[in-house]
Parts: C-alpha cells; sequence; structure tokens
C-alpha cells in the first residue's frame, strides 16, 4: 500500500453520495425519527417517579433483558434510563443493519454487477473504491448519531442530558462503524453478494444472541458482543465512553484487515473458491419447484438454522424468568392472575413474537426471490421455455408458504426443547405451539401482501420491508408504550390471539386469512397481465 | 405456411412509442433477418412474440396463435436465445442447459453433447465464471439441443468469436435443412447478408425496408467502373448514372441495378476495355437508411 492505492477516494466518495442521496436521507430520518418519538412518548408513559420504578422493576426481568439488555440505573429510574434500556440495543442493531446494506452494495456488489471493473480502469488506487465506502458509511453513521444526539438533548425531557444523548448517539454510530468492518471483511473473502450479506447479517445475529445470553446469564459473553459492549455505556445513568473506544479499534482492525485482503485479491474473486460443479442437472433441477429449491435451499437452511438458535436462546431464559418471579413478590402482586395461567405462560406469547417475525421476514425473503429473478433478468429465458407465469408464481408462493410453516416449527421447537429442559414445571409441547402458531394467519397475510405486491411490480418489494418494519415496531414495542388504536390495527400480527393467556379467536384468524388469500389472488391474476422486466 | 405473424402492431412505455405498428411476416423455413440499430424496437418486438410484454395494439402471431393469450402454447415449439444472457450464477453451465430444455422436453444427450463439443463449452464450471460469449454459447446449445419449430435468436453472436460465429451460422444452415424456421435479430450485417433470405429492417420503431435480400439489392445502387478505348462522347446525355466521375476514358458511377443492360449498350460502341462491378451490400442499404432522419 502507498499513496497511490488511496487515488481518486474522494472523487468515488461523491459519486457514492450521489447514487445514494435518497436512501442515505431515508435511513437518517427514519432512524432519527424513530428515536425521537419514542424519546417524546417517555415522559408521558411514566410521568411518576412510582411508574417509573415499576418499568424499570418489568425491564428486569429475563424474558425482557433477553430481548432487550440489561437494564442500568434501575434503582433511580428517570424516562432518560429507561428511554435508554429499551432502545438502546434495538437500536445499536439498526444501525448496523443499514451499514451492512451500504457496505456491501458498493463494495461486493459493485464489484458482482460489473461496475468497479469500469471504475478500476480509471486512474484510481487499488483500495480506492473500499475505502470510499467505508468513509460513506462512517459519515452516514456520524451524521445519524450527532443529530440524535442534538435532537435528544435540545428537544426531550430534562432527563435526556447532554452528555448522555451524545453517548446515546454515538453508540448507535459506533455500532454501525463495527457492523460496516464486518461487512467489508465478508466482502473480500465471498464471491458474491448474497453470501457477503448472509455471513454479515449471521454475524449481526449471533453477536445478538451472544448479548442476550451474556445479560441474561453470563455478562462476560455480553462484552464480546458488539451490541452488549456499546450498551454498556450505560446511557444517561454513567454515560461511559469506554466502550466506545474499544468498539473503534475493533471497527479499524476489520476494516485494516479488510484493506489488506482487498488490496492482495484479484478484481472478482473471494477467498472461498468455487468448486468445479456438475456436468449435467439432476432429474430434479430440470422442474421449475426443483429450481426454485435449488436456488432457495441455502436461505432456506440458513433460516432454520438460525430460527432454531433464535428459539433456543429465548426458550432458555424461562428457567431464569421462574427465578425471577419467585424471589420477586412485589412483581406477581402486580400482575393480576385473573387472565389465568402461570406467570411464565403471560410471558410465552411476548416472547414468541419475535419468532414469528422472524418466520415473516424468513418466509417473505423466500418468497420474493422471484422478483429478483426478474430483476436479473432470468425468468426471460425459463419463460420461454413453456412455462407459465402462473406455474411459476404458485411455484414460489408455495415454497414461501411452506417455509414459514417449517420456520415458524422450528422457532416453536427450539424453544420448547430450550424452555423444557430448564423450568421445573415446564409447557406441554402443545402450549408453545399454540402460543406461536396462534399468530400464524397474520404470517399468511403478509405472504398474501407479499404475492400481491410481486404481482405488481418487480421493484416494490421495499414497500413489503417498509410495513413488516412498522408491524414488527408495534409488535416489539407494544407492551411498553402505548401506541394509538388506528397504528394498531394496521398490523395483522395484532388482531392475533396472545394464548395460551388468551382464548383462540377463530372468526379473526378466518377473516385474516381469508384477506391474506384475497391479495395473493390479486397479486396471482396482475402477475400474469403485466409487463416483465426480463 | 405462416409461422410468425405481426401486424400494426404497437408498445408504449410510458409516454415513449416503442413500436409505432410494424407489419412482419415469417414463413416456415425462412431464415428471417430483423435488422436495425440499437434502441430501434428489435427486443421489444421479440418480448411481445414471447408474450413478456403486452402489445398495446395490434397483432402478435405465432403458430397463428396469439403471442400474450397463448404464449405457454406457442412456446412447446419455440427455443429463444436473449440479447443479454443471465444465468444463475450458483448453476454449472451443464445444470442450466439441461434444466432450460427439461422444462420442454426429454432431454437427448446424444444432440445435447454434440452441441456441447461443437460450441467447444466446459459445462462443469458455475455460470458466475463464464465470460459473455461462453454464456450466450450456454444459451445457444441450450436452444440448438431442443425440439422446437421455430428458433427466436437476439443478437445471437454479439459476444462470440469468429470461429463460433461460423459454427452457429453452419448449425442454423443445418436447422432450415430441417425445415425448421429462424428468427434473428441482429445489427451485424455481413451475419445476416449471409444467413438469411429474407430481411425486415427496423428503426425507430417503424419497418422502413423489408423483403427478400435479392430485392433489397434491386433497391440500391451498383458501383461500376468502366475503362474504354474512345472517350466516350456526350456521356451527360446517357441517362441514369449518378456520381459519375469521369478521368480521361476510366468512368466511375454507380447505376440502378435493373437499367446496367442499357448502360452497358450506350458505352459499347466506344469499345470496352475493363470492366469492374461491385455488388450492393446490406451495408450501403443500411447506411442509406441510417443517414436518413
Amino acid at each position: 500500500m502507498d499513496r497511490n492505492s488511496f487515488k481518486g477516494t474522494f472523487k468515488l466518495l461523491g459519486l457514492i453520495l450521489r447514487r445514494e442521496r435518497i436512501k442515505l436521507v431515508a435511513w437518517t430520518v427514519g432512524i432519527f425519527a424513530l428515536t425521537l418519538a419514542v424519546a417524546f412518548a417517555y415522559p408521558e408513559l411514566f410521568p411518576s417517579a412510582e411508574q417509573q420504578a415499576v418499568m424499570a422493576q418489568l425491564m428486569e426481568n429475563p424474558a425482557m433483558i433477553a430481548m432487550f439488555g440489561k437494564p442500568f440505573g434501575i434503582e433511580t429510574p428517570s424516562p432518560a434510563s429507561l428511554f435508554a434500556i429499551e432502545m438502546n440495543v434495538f437500536m445499536l442493531a439498526t444501525t448496523g443493519v443499514m451499514s451492512i446494506l451500504m457496505m456491501t452494495r458498493y463494495t461486493r456488489g459493485d464489484e458482482e454487477d460489473g461496475t468497479l471493473e469500469l471504475i478500476k480502469s480509471f486512474p484510481i488506487g487499488r483500495i480506492a473504491n473500499i475505502v470510499a465506502a467505508t468513509l460513506y458509511v462512517i459519515l452516514a453513521n456520524l451524521l445519524i448519531g450527532v443529530l440524535i444526539g442534538f435532537g435528544l438533548a435540545l428537544f426531550a425531557h430534562s432527563s435526556f442530558t447532554w452528555a448522555g444523548s451524545f453517548v446515546f448517539g454515538l453508540s448507535l454510530a459506533f455500532s454501525g462503524i463495527v457492523f460496516a468492518g464486518f461487512a467489508a471483511l465478508f466482502a473480500q473473502l465471498t464471491e458474491n453478494t448474497r453470501t457477503a450479506l448472509t455471513f454479515s447479517f449471521s454475524t449481526l445475529g449471533f453477536f445478538y444472541i451472544l448479548r442476550a445470553f451474556g445479560d441474561v446469564s453470563a455478562p462476560w459473553l455480553s462484552f464480546i458482543s458488539p451490541l452488549g459492549l456499546l450498551h454498556r455505556t450505560e446511557t444517561f445513568v454513567n454515560n461511559y465512553t469506554w466502550p466506545l473506544w474499544i468498539a473503534l479499534m475493533l471497527a479499524l482492525l476489520l476494516f485494516a484487515f479488510a484493506y489488506h485482503l482487498n488490496n492482495r485479491r484479484d478484481v472478482g474473486s473471494g477467498l472461498f473458491k468455487a468448486k468445479e460443479g456438475k456436468k449435467e442437472a439432476s432429474k430434479f433441477l430440470k422442474t421449475p419447484s426443483g429450481l426454485a429449491l435449488r436456488l432457495l435451499r441455502t436461505s432456506i437452511i440458513t433460516w432454520i438454522i438460525v430460527i432454531f438458535i433464535l428459539g433456543i436462546t429465548y426458550g432458555s431464559i424461562f428457567g431464569d424468568l421462574t427465578a425471577f418471579f419467585d424471589s420477586n413478590q412485589q412483581l406477581q402482586d402486580l400482575i393480576p392472575d385473573t387472565l389465568g395461567g402461570s406467570l411464565e405462560a403471560q410471558f410465552l406469547s411476548t416472547v414468541m413474537s419475535v419468532m414469528v417475525v422472524a418466520a415473516t421476514l424468513g418466509a417473505l425473503m423466500i418468497l420474493v426471490r422471484l422478483t429478483g429473478e426478474e430483476r436479473k433478468g432470468r425468468t426471460l429465458q425459463l419463460y420461454a421455455n413453456n412455462l407459465s407465469r402462473a406455474r411459476l408464481f404458485l411455484t414460489y408462493v408455495f415454497v414461501g408458504f411452506i417455509t414459514s410453516l417449517v420456520l415458524l416449527f422450528f422457532g416453536v421447537l427450539g424453544m420448547y426443547v430450550a424452555s423444557a429442559s430448564v423450568m421445573d414445571e415446564p409447557f406441554s409441547f402443545y402450549t408453545v405451539f399454540i402460543s406461536g402458531f396462534a399468530f400464524y394467519p397474520a404470517i399468511f397475510a403478509f405472504l398474501g401482501l407479499g404475492a400481491l405486491i410481486m404481482g405488481l411490480s418487480s421493484t416494490k418489494t421495499w414497500l413489503l420491508w417498509l410495513y413488516l418494519t412498522f408491524a414488527f415496531i408495534l409488535l416489539y414495542f407494544g407492551n411498553m408504550l402505548d401506541f394509538k388504536e388506528w397504528m394498531l390495527n394496521m398490523s395483522p400480527y395484532e388482531y392475533m390471539p396472545r394464548m395460551p393467556i388468551e382464548d383462540a379467536k377463530p372468526l379473526t384468524a378466518a377473516v385474516i386469512t381469508l384477506l391474506g388469500i384475497i391479495a395473493g389472488f390479486v397479486g396471482f391474476t396482475v402477475y400474469q397481465k403485466r409487463d416483465l422486466q426480463g | 405456411m405462416r409461422v410468425i405473424e405481426i401486424k400494426n402492431l404497437k408498445k408504449n412505455f410510458g409516454s415513449t412509442e416503442a413500436l409505432k405498428g410494424i407489419d412482419l411476416n415469417v414463413e416456415k423455413g425462412d431464415i428471417y433477418g430483423f435488422i436495425g440499430p440499437n434502441g430501434a424496437g428489435k427486443t421489444t418486438t421479440i418480448r411481445i412474440l414471447l408474450g413478456i410484454l403486452k402489445a398495446n395494439d395490434g397483432r402478435a402471431r405465432v403458430f397463428d396463435k396469439d403471442a400474450w393469450q397463448e404464449a405457454v402454447d406457442i412456446h412447446r415449439n419455440v427455443a429463444f436465445v436473449p440479447g443479454e444472457v443471465n444465468l444463475w450464477p450458483n448453476l454449472t453451465g451443464g445444470e442450466v442447459i439441461d434444466l432450460l430444455i427439461g422444462l420442454k422436453n426429454e432431454v437427448n444427450s446424444e444432440k445435447k453433447n454434440a452441441m456441447i463439443e461443437r460450441f467447444k463449452l466446459d459445462p462443469t464450471k458455475k455460470c458466475r465464471s463464464y465470460s459473455r460469449g461462453n454464456k450466450q454459447k450456454i444459451a445457444l446449445i441450450a436452444a440448438f439441443a431442443q425440439d422446437a419449430d421455430v428458433y427466436i435468436l437476439d443478437e445471437p453472436t454479439s459476444g462470440l468469436d469468429p470461429l463460433m460465429e461460423r459454427v452457429f451460422q453452419e448449425t442454423v444452415r443445418e436447422v432450415q435443412k430441417e425445415g425448421k424456421t429462424i428468427f434473428l435479430s441482429s445489427h451485424i450485417l455481413s451475419e445476416v447478408e449471409k444467413l438469411c433470405d429474407k430481411v425486415s429492417i427496423i428503426r425507430d420503431g417503424k419497418i422502413i425496408e423489408s423483403g427478400k435480400i435479392e430485392d433489397l439489392r434491386h433497391l440500391t445502387r451498383t458501383r461500376v467502373r468502366i475503362v474504354t478505348k474512345k472517350p466516350v462522347k456526350d456521356i451527360e446525355s446517357i441517362n441514369g448514372l449518378f456520381d459519375l466521375d469521369a478521368n480521361h476514358t476510366t468512368y466511375t458511377f454507380q447505376v440502378e441495378t435493373h437499367t446496367i443492360g442499357k448502360i452497358l449498350k450506350a458505352f459499347n460502341p466506344y469499345g470496352i476495355e475493363a470492366l469492374e462491378s461491385t455488388p450492393p451490400t446490406l451495408e450501403d442499404l443500411f447506411m442509406r437508411h441510417y443517414e436518413e432522419a
């Protein structure tokens, strides 16, 4: 590496900023608005010190810790510290997701599309591209961090101090930068965008789970996870800055390693080499469903593993949950017994909702791969070969449908296995099963919506992700935040009964399922009538 | 028998008119050339024929079936090679060939392997590592190893080397001998000239010329160079000479092909010592149309 290696970095940065300006604004506004909206809600939700104390105690239970992270400052809670308990880990993961997407797009993504090759034919340094991508992601994260710092300190409740606000904002920024480092590294190791993204997101998921384990039962594990580490800033309580510096060092190491690999490898190659393949297709591959399954195979298996581990992680907190309730008489009094079922049962549905959203996300990502195939111009040749649109569309819908069932089942299974091994009086498999599958009509409705959007256009799937994010936020924070009725009415999840403590609602389930079928059918019909992209 | 019939076909993308009413007929056994510059509407026409795009107006029929309504039925007997070949990066070339053929009929291994041999493809590599030319070969092998009655080829040779281009031309001729029909879009004139019996020239979404290659040649002028013993008197009075250049007893000019006999008669009395004529190329025709507008 010499001076010339960096030549053109700023020109490329300018290019990225121009290409990405709309997405950058959307991410910044989205994250900023979400953070501030929740920050504004807190003082109203918990105006008195008493209410704040109750909330703080609720957050101390293992189920909550696994989902939201270790609560700090529970002895003297303030709206700001409660806000940090609930939002910090979630937002750390959010900037992580953003940064992984950005970094992968401008490294491996550009390489795969072949635009990098063109750029490299100009007098541009060997690692200028990856450095420009890094600068871009760092700028984006700092922009978000600083905006949030100012936003919270200036506009939120008085408990949002200047120091706390900035440490909060910067912890998000540094989380983003660290995960951009992982993404940069995996972009060098793998040969295509999809694999690079899979590795990066798996890493994020792994660190999230590691943090959950660590926060509940083995604190040192949390320090290994960047999410757990940055959460140790103890925002609005102690405002430690040392986690930020450690995160920065980690990011620098990751980037340095990624640059080193980038500098010595060929354009278009990865460290994991492609093997020589088969000369002929198997009988199975020659059918549309065989092709779809072959293309989706790796994704489906990865999702099954992810959701099973997620289930085990969340299932394993039930042991701690029992101990927690036993030791906390005050809380036992607080939660009304009239709902029926044990205290654990009341949390089952809450914890299960994570499994439900993961299963929805996984199944939808499988389903809408058909639009990806279309965008990449690969359906053209299939349709020219005597394959009807109806058949291929239904193939993907069917695979998506089966995937949703399988994913939810494995989430339930993981949760059952883990909870049964840690609880004194474990749930029956049926209880865990029914708690998860009570949500299934909502997942089905999402699949219908996915089919509808896919039928309308190959480029509008972002609408689906936006809607799912919205529904996820309602579900995830629903226990603590007071969402408006009309907002809750917009998410299919909210209509689903919280079993086992609530009764089944067959009629609602039927209506939601029917809506899904209608949406899917409309999508199926319009897909056969629209122009295809390729 | 008419294999492809296009009548007054129109297609708009938003406010852009991609096709402004084109007509075109392909008979059984034709090798039909569809030529025009980039962005003229060749690929749009082909995609309508395949039922991927829906026409705004007009008729597009293949085997007397509606290209949009009866797409799947039509495709039973159609083999297609796209202009830009996009393949699944994690499947091998061999797998893709089997897959594409297998969607239509049983894979005839003998025929397939002969094609792989002929186009000199290594089918064991993953598609992401093939070059553009090799991807094109995969699409061509898959198409020619199918049992189809009509082959729709969208700029099939744009990534091939000259050797492979020749292999392609041989293959097309063989297929024609079996009584199959070939519809070939291209902007490479020499290829179309070598292969095709009939052509249509498309430009800006309109067909500007259509017919047999020989007929189209009649439309254009032959360049002639004559050296006579004696200077030709009153050369200006001979009708039908264009771009005349007289240099002592050497005359170069262009003539309409059908007047060439008459003109030679007029030169005869002066004693023709040498005569060269350059036949019209499609290139001339093409350029003439390009230069207009």
